[in-house]
């Protein structure tokens, strides 16, 4: 483990958001998470720009194709 | 340690148990001796989108809402194709749960899998909602990585057998398993390169060729190709070995630690007929078509015309081409849209003078109350009105054989409870054996008995139970166990020694394992409601 600081005031924010969101047991874990998560949707969305959404003609041909239509 | 869960989706207990008796599925039948087995009890009716919804979740379809492929809006006569955005709406995955506690997990062909979760690990989306240009992969390269190991990677399936020729079939045949293998090769990589402490790896390829060829195995069935050779009502069996195959190789790699869950969602079996929900709901008097010119034109042509042009085409072999065509012109430049003009359907609803429609296949009623911009069955009528439905239901008959086609009709809340009680059905209706209830795309306004789509399918009592194995060292010999299709969420997380998150409906099923204790149930939702933060200001940044 790399140890980071934190300054006071962000802690204490962190700490209350902790103690509101209900899973979190100490600050220190909602921290690890955010910055885990954070890296992890910023890495996702570099990879992956195009969000895209459900196509219902495909879906209508696959489920025509698969007999439900 | 590594929890497999396998789903074989379709796969009926009886075939498994035939292919056990002849010994051509040893690694099924080494399961069953050395471990726990049972059945796995689907959702209600067993359509795929809501038991896979179910499995996903851990929660009842009455708590995620998720009840069809095609799901009516609130209130509102519109309806939507289900997709992941709308169950994680409403509920969050099990491998989104193990993500937010730092687990890996790998993922495929999970219905409704699109968009991919942007989990740890790997997600493959499923072949039902995945646009045919859309990225199916997360981590986005693991789409080129899977796509350049194998010479046409198919998301889904073949489907498409129309033909009734012994030539036709086996070039059927050969397609197909030429690509459940390389499917089956492309997920052994993927055990193999990612590693997750959670596999969810599904393979449609049982329900999809039972579906095309199920009535092979049955001589008695109305389409029985008697110019193929009863032989071939082998292949479902052979299909299996391919998979029997598949798991020899996945017990004999897996550690003492590992755990693998092999379930199908649902059964299969013959459909001799259909019923046009819709059709019969008009000749009941309770739906209304409109009186404008061209909807009695499409009614005259539905029950006088287009039935002879139907058989004339099957026969020409053009008819799947035909009827395709016309199904995805809509408009264009001619301005013409020819599946509006040539079909019955809720377009051609008066909603003024209906009491109740159907929006989907397998059953599920909708009762046109006064919530609905244009509905008639008031609150205090309601209860009144939908008895007399279900008893009107229930003595369906046919019209020919005088045979009872309807099981039972339930009340809604009695199956799914009141949670989403503004898009789940009013009535389910379960069909008798052989039956299945068709999706109304259109409709002969003066028949009601149509053939089905496809020769095999799953919708009677009979189909509602699946297979169920589990295999490895701290698995207890144990049978005849039931699983709910909820049930695998928490016991696959209880396994792995997570907490089971609070809200879920199924259980950890302590008794299949020799030696690991019940979880802790915690709350979740803190981890949830950070992530989604995350991703909203992410993607809010781009």
């Amino acid at each position: 483990m790399t140890k980071i600081d934190v300054p006071k005031q962000t802690y204490n924010s962190v700490e209350r958001v902790a103690k509101s969101l209900d899973g979190f047991e100490e600050t220190e874990e909602l921290i690890l998470y955010i910055l885990s998560e954070f890296c992890r949707e910023i890495d996702g969305e570099i990879n992956d720009k195009n969000e895209q959404d459900v196509n219902e003609d495909d879906i209508e041909e696959r489920l025509e194709d698969l007999g439900y239509l | 340690m590594t929890v497999y869960t396998i789903g074989l989706d379709g796969v009926p207990p009886n075939l498994i148990q035939d292919g056990i008796d002849s010994g051509r599925l040893p690694t099924f039948q080494k399961m069953k001796e050395n471990g726990a087995n049972g059945f796995t009890k689907s959702t209600v009716p067993p359509v795929s989108m809501m038991a896979w919804s179910t499995f996903a979740t851990g929660k009842e379809p009455g708590n995620h809402g998720v009840f069809n492929f095609l799901m009516k809006g609130e209130d509102s006569y519109e309806s939507t194709f289900a997709d992941s955005s709308l169950l994680k709406s409403t509920a969050t995955p099990v491998w989104e749960y193990l993500d937010s506690r730092g687990l890996q997990t790998g993922v495929m062909n999970i219905m409704p899998g699109f968009p991919a979760s942007k989990t740890s690990g790997f997600h493959i989306t499923d072949h039902i909602t995945t646009p045919s240009d859309g990225d199916f992969a997360f981590p986005p390269q693991l789409q080129s990585e899977i796509e350049e190991k194998t010479n046409s990677f198919q998301l889904g399936p073949l489907t498409g057998f129309t033909g009734d020729s012994e030539a036709s079939l086996e070039s059927y045949v050969d397609q197909f398993f030429k690509i459940e293998h390389e499917r089956v090769d492309v997920v052994k990589s993927l055990i193999e390169d990612y590693n997750c402490p959670a596999m969810f790896l599904v393979f449609s390829a049982p329900d999809v060729f039972l579906h095309e060829i199920g009535h092979l195995l049955d001589p008695q069935h109305p389409e029985y190709p008697k110019e193929i050779p009863e032989a071939y009502s082998d292949l479902p069996i052979q299909l299996l070995e391919l998979f029997d195959d598949f798991l020899e190789w996945l017990t004999e790699r897996m550690s003492e630690t590992d755990i693998l869950l092999v379930l199908s969602d649902h059964g299969h079996g013959p459909i001799y007929e259909a019923v046009n929900l819709n059709a019969w709901l008009y000749q009941s008097g309770y739906l209304s078509l409109d009186s404008s010119p061209l909807t009695q034109l499409k009614q005259f042509g539905y029950n006088h015309i287009y039935p002879k042009a139907e058989t004339i085409m099957k026969k020409l072999k053009v008819y799947h081409q035909v009827k395709r065509t016309l199904a995805r012109d809509s408009g264009g430049d001619s301005g013409i849209d020819l599946a509006k003009f040539l079909t019955i359907s809720q377009d051609d609803i008066d909603w003024k003078e209906t009491q109740a429609f159907t929006v989907a296949g397998d059953g599920q009623i909708y009762i046109n109350t006064t919530e609905h911009p244009n509905g008639i069955i008031s609150p205090a009528d309601y209860e009144e009105f939908r008895s007399q439905l279900i008893k009107d239901i229930e003595d369906m008959k046919h019209t020919k054989t005088g045979e009872s086609i309807i099981d039972e009709a339930l009340k809604g809340e009695d199956v799914y409870g009141s949670e989403y009680s503004g898009t789940r059905p009013d009535i389910v209706c379960i069909p008798n054996p052989k039956y299945r209830i068709t999706f109304p795309q259109t409709m002969q306004s003066d028949s009601f008995l149509v053939s089905p789509q496809k020769p095999a399918g799953h919708s009677s009592k009979e189909e509602q139970y699946g297979i169920f194995y589990a295999y490895g060292d701290q698995v207890d010999t144990i049978s005849d166990i039931t699983m709910s299709l909820a049930d695998y969420a928490p016991t696959v997380m209880g396994a792995l020694g997570m907490p089971i998150p609070k809200g879920m409906d199924g259980r950890f099923r302590t008794e299949i394992f020799t030696d690991i204790a019940s979880p802790s149930v915690e709350e979740y939702q803190g981890r949830i409601k950070a992530k989604k933060a995350i991703q909203s200001l992410v993607s809010n940044i781009n």
